[in-house]
């Protein structure tokens, strides 16, 4: 039969190639998925500060619906039904 | 999912443990134990051959544990852990069919034969491919988990069956290493004490290899979880 070691040499070969696959696989995976959760926190960090940007275009419509600039903030201009309709307006 | 910290930590422990465990086991396979009289150095194939079934088996069984936990309590984590389970025992078993195939050349003088062990294994890994198939053709999360849990469940006959069968079938060939047997085919490994200790260690390494990955692959799988929510709810907003 011999000595045999290629064989060896093969099968503890194949058995790293496999094992170093399989870690490998799961640390590129967990690369991808902290990079989308990065993009993802960017992106919602993004419409929050949208958001936040809106809310305060809505507040100066309220407070100077004259100055307002329509489209701007998200809500209407002060022409619109909304704003001529507000209770604290003249 | 925010973890605590202490667990983080023996994770992180277990890892480096792992890693210093597996180089240890491979000093024990090449330079403790010496080449089998028979054999040659193609007996030292048995250790991994051994170790990785043991992972296989591990894997498998906590697939079987997470699917009868999840139709039990209908909580996602043991499909989680049903999932990673079949995952890594996928893997661990292609390393003992691959070994097996490297040591049984030169034994054997084939890269690979019909016998009833080889067909059992091939069947035990096609079944478990084929879970990872189902769950990628159903859509629905509850019914995926639901029809994969009894998947995982029934699965397991072929780990046993695998196991078995060279205890009950007297025309196999493959050897038996451990307990009794029909037959005592050529082959058979006589174990001295270096061989035992090096086997035993291998199979601890192995072990301890197959949780921290199952460990790091659950992690990964409750990321992507998180994130697949983040997702939805962002579209929901806009």
């Amino acid at each position: 039969m011999g000595n045999n070691a290629e064989y060896m040499i093969l099968g503890y070969a194949a058995m790293a190639i496999i094992l170093f696959g399989m870690v490998a696989w799961l640390y590129w995976r967990y690369v991808m998925a902290r990079r989308e959760e990065q993009l993802l926190t960017e992106f919602e960090a993004e419409q929050q500060a949208d958001s936040v940007k809106a809310a305060v275009g809505a507040m100066e419509e309220d407070v100077l619906p004259q100055r307002a600039t329509p489209g701007q903030s998200g809500m209407s201009g002060p022409s619109s039904e909304r704003v001529r309709t507000l209770p604290d307006q003249p | 999912m925010v973890y605590s910290e202490q667990r983080t930590r023996i994770l992180r422990a277990l890892t480096f443990a792992a890693a210093i465990l597996f180089v240890v086991a491979l000093l024990m396979d090449f330079f403790y134990v010496g080449p089998e009289a028979k054999q040659g150095e193609a007996q030292r194939i048995f250790y991994v051959h051994l170790g990785s079934f043991l992972g296989a088996f591990i894997g498998f069984g906590a697939a079987m544990l997470g699917g009868g936990l999840y139709l039990r309590t209908r909580n996602p984590k043991w499909d989680t852990l049903s999932l990673t389970g079949v995952e890594t025992g996928l893997g661990f078993s292609a390393i003992t069919i691959v070994t097996g195939m490297a040591w049984a050349r030169p034994i054997w003088n084939t890269w690979w034969t019909w016998d009833p062990r080889l067909t059992s294994v091939t069947i035990m890994w096609l079944a478990y491919a084929a879970y990872l198939m189902l769950r990628a053709g159903i859509e629905d999360p509850e019914r995926k988990r639901r029809f994969s849990a009894v998947y995982a469940i029934v699965a397991v006959a072929s780990v046993f069956f695998t196991i078995i069968i060279i205890r009950i079938r007297p025309d196999t060939i493959h050897p038996v290493a451990v307990g009794p047997s029909e037959s005592d085919p050529e082959g058979t490994f006589d174990m001295s004490p270096k061989i035992v200790e090096t086997l035993l260690f291998n199979l601890f390494t192995f072990g301890v290899i197959t949780v921290t990955l199952m460990w790091h692959r659950i992690r990964l799988e409750n990321l992507q979880d998180t994130i697949a929510r983040r997702k939805m709810r962002l579209l929901a907003e806009m």
